[in-house]
Parts: C-alpha cells; sequence; structure tokens
C-alpha cells in the first residue's frame, strides 16, 4: 500500500470515528477533504471542490428532491393520511388484526405519495398507535408496524433516495423508479403476511373492534373509503404514472406533484398560510441537511479518488475467493453494518461511488444493484438499537410504549425485509420486469 | 451579545428568504411543463432557471439549518455528556468543523466567482447563455452565512459557559 492509499483508509476510518463521536455528517465530510486534499493537491484542491459543489448546483435531476420533500410535507398536513387511515380503520376494523392492516394498507398508498420517511412515521404514529392501543393490541405488533410501514415511503416511488441514487450512479430515475415499485409492494405484501399469521396464532395481540365503533356499513362504508382515496389516487397517477409511463421526467412531475398536493390540501380546507409556511421551512432544513451532505460527500469522494482510495478497496473486495455472489453479500453486509452509524444519505454518496466498479466488473446489473442498495440500507431504518424510524415512534408514541415495546415489534419486520431481499436476489424479474415493460431497452 | 442576536436575525432572514424559493421552484417547474407537453413550446430559459433556484435554496439554507440544529449527527455519544460537556463539545465541533471550514470554502468561493464575474463568463446547459458570476457567487455567500451563524453558536456557547445568560 503506498502512503497515498494508507492515508484513504485513514479518511474512510476517521470519518467514522468522528461521526459515531458526534460531528455532524456533512461537516465531517468537508473538513477531511480539506485537510487531506490540502496535505496532497495542496492548493489545487479547491478549483476541483468548487467544480465538484456547482455541479451538485447544477444538476437537473436532483431539483426534484425539494419539490418531492415540499410535496410529502403539504401532504402531510393537509389530512389525507387521517381520511385514508380512518375509512379504512372501518373497513377492515372487524377483521382480527384489522387496524394493524389499514396501517399498512394507509402507508403504503402514503408512501406512493411522498417520498421521505419522517413525516409519514410521524403522522402514522399520532394516528395509528393510539387507536391500537386503546383496542388492546400489543403494544409492539401496534409500533412495529408503523415502523415498517412509515419507512415504505423510502422505497416504494416517488423516493428521494431513489432521486438521489440516479445522478450520482448515471442510471435513469425514471426506471429506477419503475423497478422499486414491485419490491415495495412486496415488502407491503409480507408485511400484511405476518400479521394475518401472526393474528391467526396469536387472536389476543390484535382484537377486532367491536361492531358499534362503525359508523357506517355496506356501501355506504364502501363509497366513504372509496372517496377518501380518490385523492390519493389521483396524485399515484399524476406523478408515478407520468414517470414509469416515460411521459414526463421526475422533475417535471415532482413540479407538477407538489402542486396537487396543494390542490388536495385545499379541498381539505387546510391550505393555510400557516401550513405552508411551516411545509416549506420543513422542506428547507430536510433539503439543506440532504444537500450539504452530498456536497461534502462530493468533496470527500474527490479527494479520496485522487488518493487511490477507490482503486484498493475494488482490489481488495475483487480479491476475495468464493466468487462474485460472496463479494455481494460482503458488500450488503458493510452496507448494513455502516447504516447503524451514517446516514443513508452519506452511505449513498460516500460507500456506494465506492462499490459500484465493483459491481461493473462483476457482470451485476446496475439497476438491480441499485434496489438491493436501497432494500438493504430500508433495513438499517428497522433494525435495533440505532434505527430512525424507532426513533421517530418513540417520539410521537404515548408514554406507556417502551423502547423495548418497539424493538420486540420491530424484529419481524426486519425478517420480513430481509425475505424480500432474499427473494429480490433470486428473482431479479420482481426488480427488471416493469422498467423493461414501461421504458424498453436492457 | 448583540453581535449573535444580529447573526441569528441574517440567519433567520436568510432562512425564510430560501424557504419561499420552493414556490417560484415549483412554478417554473409547473410552467415549463405547460410549455413542453401543452403548447409544445419550451422556453430556452426555464429549466436554468430552476436549478438556479434549487441552488439558492440549499446554499443560503446552510446557516438557518445550523441555527435550528438540522444538520444531521448521531447523538449517542454525545448524550452521555453533562450539559456543561456538551457546551464545550459543541464549541469545539463548530471552531474546527464549522467555522475553519465554511473559512476556507468561503475564500475558494470568492476566488471561483470572481473569475466567472471578471472574465464576463457565460455559460450553457442548453440554449439560454447565462451570465455564470451570480450563480457562482451562492457558494461564497452560502459558506459565509454558515461561518458567521458557527460563530454565534460559539459565541453564545461562550458566553454560557462563562455564566452568562443566553444571547
Amino acid at each position: 500500500m503506498s502512503p497515498e492509499q494508507l492515508s484513504a483508509v485513514a479518511m474512510l476510518a476517521l470519518l467514522l470515528l468522528m461521526v459515531i463521536g458526534g460531528i455532524h455528517l456533512a461537516f465531517a465530510l468537508m473538513f477531511l477533504a480539506l485537510i487531506f486534499g490540502l496535505i496532497y493537491q495542496g492548493l489545487a484542491l479547491f478549483p476541483l471542490a468548487m467544480l465538484k459543489i456547482y455541479g451538485v448546483m447544477e444538476s437537473e435531476i436532483l431539483i426534484a428532491v425539494p419539490l418531492f420533500v415540499f410535496m410529502g410535507t403539504v401532504l402531510e398536513k393537509s389530512g389525507v393520511a387521517e381520511g385514508v387511515y380512518q375509512s379504512l380503520y372501518e373497513l377492515f376494523g372487524p377483521v382480527r388484526g384489522g387496524l394493524a392492516f389499514a396501517t399498512v394498507v394507509t402507508c403504503t398508498i402514503f408512501a406512493s405519495c411522498t417520498g421521505v420517511i419522517a413525516a409519514t412515521v410521524t403522522t402514522m404514529t399520532l394516528l395509528a398507535v393510539p387507536s391500537m392501543l386503546r383496542r388492546n393490541y400489543d403494544k409492539g405488533l401496534a409500533t412495529g408496524v408503523v415502523c415498517a410501514g412509515g419507512s415504505l415511503g423510502i422505497l416504494i416511488p416517488p423516493s428521494v433516495m431513489l432521486v438521489m441514487y440516479g445522478p450520482m450512479a448515471n442510471l435513469s430515475v425514471a426506471r429506477l423508479f419503475a423497478a422499486a415499485l414491485f419490491p415495495g409492494l412486496l415488502l407491503s405484501f409480507l408485511y400484511l403476511l405476518y400479521i394475518g399469521v401472526w393474528c391467526w396464532i396469536r387472536p389476543s395481540a390484535a382484537p377486532a373492534i367491536a361492531p358499534e365503533d362503525r359508523k357506517a356499513t355496506g356501501r355506504r362504508l364502501l363509497l366513504r373509503v372509496a372517496l377518501h382515496m380518490l385523492p390519493s389516487f389521483f396524485l399515484i397517477l399524476a406523478v408515478l404514472g407520468s414517470i414509469i409511463g416515460g411521459i414526463a421526467s421526475p422533475t417535471e412531475a415532482s413540479g407538477v406533484g407538489a402542486f396537487c398536493a396543494l390542490i388536495i390540501a385545499a379541498l381539505y380546507r387546510r391550505l393555510t398560510l400557516e401550513n405552508i409556511r411551516e411545509a416549506a421551512y420543513t422542506t428547507l432544513i430536510v433539503t439543506t441537511m440532504v444537500f450539504f451532505i452530498i456536497i461534502g460527500a462530493g468533496v470527500f469522494n474527490a479527494v479520496f479518488l485522487y488518493l487511490g482510495g477507490g482503486t484498493l478497496i475494488k482490489n481488495m473486495l475483487i480479491a476475495l475467493p468464493l466468487g462474485k455472489w460472496f463479494i455481494l453479500a460482503v458488500m450488503m453486509f458493510i452496507l448494513f453494518i455502516m447504516g447503524f452509524f451514517i446516514s443513508w444519505q452519506g452511505l449513498l454518496y460516500v460507500i456506494v461511488p465506492i462499490f459500484l466498479p465493483v459491481v461493473t466488473s462483476l457482470g451485476f446489473d446496475p439497476l438491480w444493484f441499485a434496489l438491493l442498495v436501497c432494500l438493504n440500507l430500508q433495513m438499517s431504518f428497522l433494525t435495533p438499537p440505532f434505527a430512525y424510524a424507532i426513533f421517530f415512534v418513540k417520539g410521537a408514541a404515548p408514554q406507556e410504549v417502551t423502547t423495548w415495546d418497539i424493538y420486540r415489534g420491530v424484529v419481524p419486520f426486519v425478517v420480513m425485509q430481509a425475505l424480500g431481499l432474499s427473494l429480490c436476489i433470486l428473482f431479479p424479474e420482481i426488480i427488471l420486469w416493469l422498467p423493461r415493460v414501461t421504458l424498453g431497452g436492457g | 451579545m448583540r453581535l449573535v442576536r444580529v447573526i441569528d436575525r441574517i440567519s433567520q432572514w436568510s432562512g425564510a428568504f430560501s424557504a419561499w424559493l420552493v414556490i417560484p421552484l415549483m412554478l417554473v417547474v409547473m410552467h415549463e411543463v405547460v410549455r413542453r407537453h401543452f403548447l409544445n413550446a419550451p422556453t430556452g430559459w426555464g429549466y436554468d432557471t430552476c436549478w438556479m433556484l434549487y441552488s439558492a435554496q440549499f446554499m443560503l439554507g446552510g446557516a438557518y439549518t445550523l441555527l435550528k440544529k438540522g444538520h444531521i449527527r448521531i447523538d449517542i455519544v454525545y448524550n452521555i455528556l453533562s450539559p456543561r460537556g456538551k457546551l464545550i463539545f459543541d464549541t469545539l465541533i463548530y471552531t474546527i468543523f464549522v467555522v475553519v471550514v465554511a473559512g476556507f470554502f468561503t475564500w475558494a468561493g470568492i476566488k471561483f466567482a470572481a473569475d466567472a464575474w471578471l472574465s464576463g463568463e457565460r455559460l450553457s446547459t442548453t440554449n439560454w447563455f447565462f451570465p455564470s458570476g451570480p450563480s457562482k457567487t451562492l457558494i461564497p455567500l452560502g459558506f459565509l452565512l454558515l461561518g458567521l451563524q458557527g460563530l454565534a453558536e460559539i459565541l453564545r456557547n461562550l458566553a454560557i459557559l462563562k455564566g452568562g445568560r443566553e444571547g
């Protein structure tokens, strides 16, 4: 190993150390790039860094990030999730585990309308957890299902994670969206399956609600369900439909989607200046946080690659024994473990770019690999002890719910995610079929 | 503590400005969609205007996000520290990781933007040759605001550590 490569390894090690120590990821990235860049490149670092930053600013695709975040926060404030959940609650309520089913279905629909998880998880915790606990649902099940369902938002398109993956890996975001649809729905289906089986084994975990809790029945109830679903389906058609159908670019669809979200908020009579203001400020903070990480990672990676760190890691991975499937497993394992410490935005822009040349040289399909990465990162939202979804649920759930309840409840869903990931590895067509059919090409 | 209040105010203003940019950004994208898909007459300036609005949003939003503690960090180790320990730790981070980094990047950004202004550089991504000076200026401006807010956080923490009241 040359001294440069040794420094590259030191950069990664120091990054991990700093982040675990509690330093903001974005600033740790910029600081390390600055120090190592100045040592090895001198002042030539600065024009390079500026060009990297300007490159992010000029990106046509990333424009969709703030607009999708804005769309999600506006929808969250519009109360559309309450409407859907309330109507499904009455529809599924009389069945054992019905409220958990309603939660997963609401989350899936909401996930197809938004691209971030924080908003969904918090909304659903406030909405679904109290109603399930009141019906004597098991605390673990009640919170676990919200963690799992709420995290679907980052996987099911439109997803900010996929928008960010596209330009980083030179993949079309439209193809990524199309590829992510079935894996996302597969997870949602596996969650429903688990709830069904578990409630059949242990009826006391999720009792049915009493008949008098249903305000409407029969045809009137179905009409109500349909009425509340209408705005969401309209939005899904306008945004997802136009992207996967190849009519509009993700950026165009994100602008239209944000506008549609405002209209939906107006229909629910929640379009106040205060709500728009709050949505705009939330969008600003989420977007800025993400983009400072992207900028920091861009400069960090430029220095890391300059030092030969990329080649070093590529050679180390390729030299591993036991063939390419083992190498894939090792990469997945590294991402999974690092997901405990580095937020997904950082992993996506620091670690994944290092892996991509390995993936290409092993002959894996980059689109397929992209979805495996996203499924994997999605698992890190749920896997105890450090998981964003768990923190969000703990923060918004009633006092009586302990962190242990959530840990206990979330584990079966992590197992389901692992199962979903394995299925996607065994049957690549789950990922690759839809983009090939709607967008053509290999 | 007047300096801290002034800097906080600047960050709030820049935050408000960049937060509201999402509305014109949405409208320009919508306008472009209508022009392209329904009138079949895309504009030459639409796309470039979009990225300038979006990049202004996050470049100028850095300081406000720092003020609102919105930059992501892991707080396992941090939470073990005593309140005093947290203040000292934060002060160190803001000094080394925010002010120093922002300082270097502001300086580099000024050179980057000045070159563009002085040479009257015009760039093009589609068919509109836009002057690159204004958008390049966002880089030093953003890092300057970020560094200032970092300084304000340091001064505030030092004041609390010395036993003074929060500024």
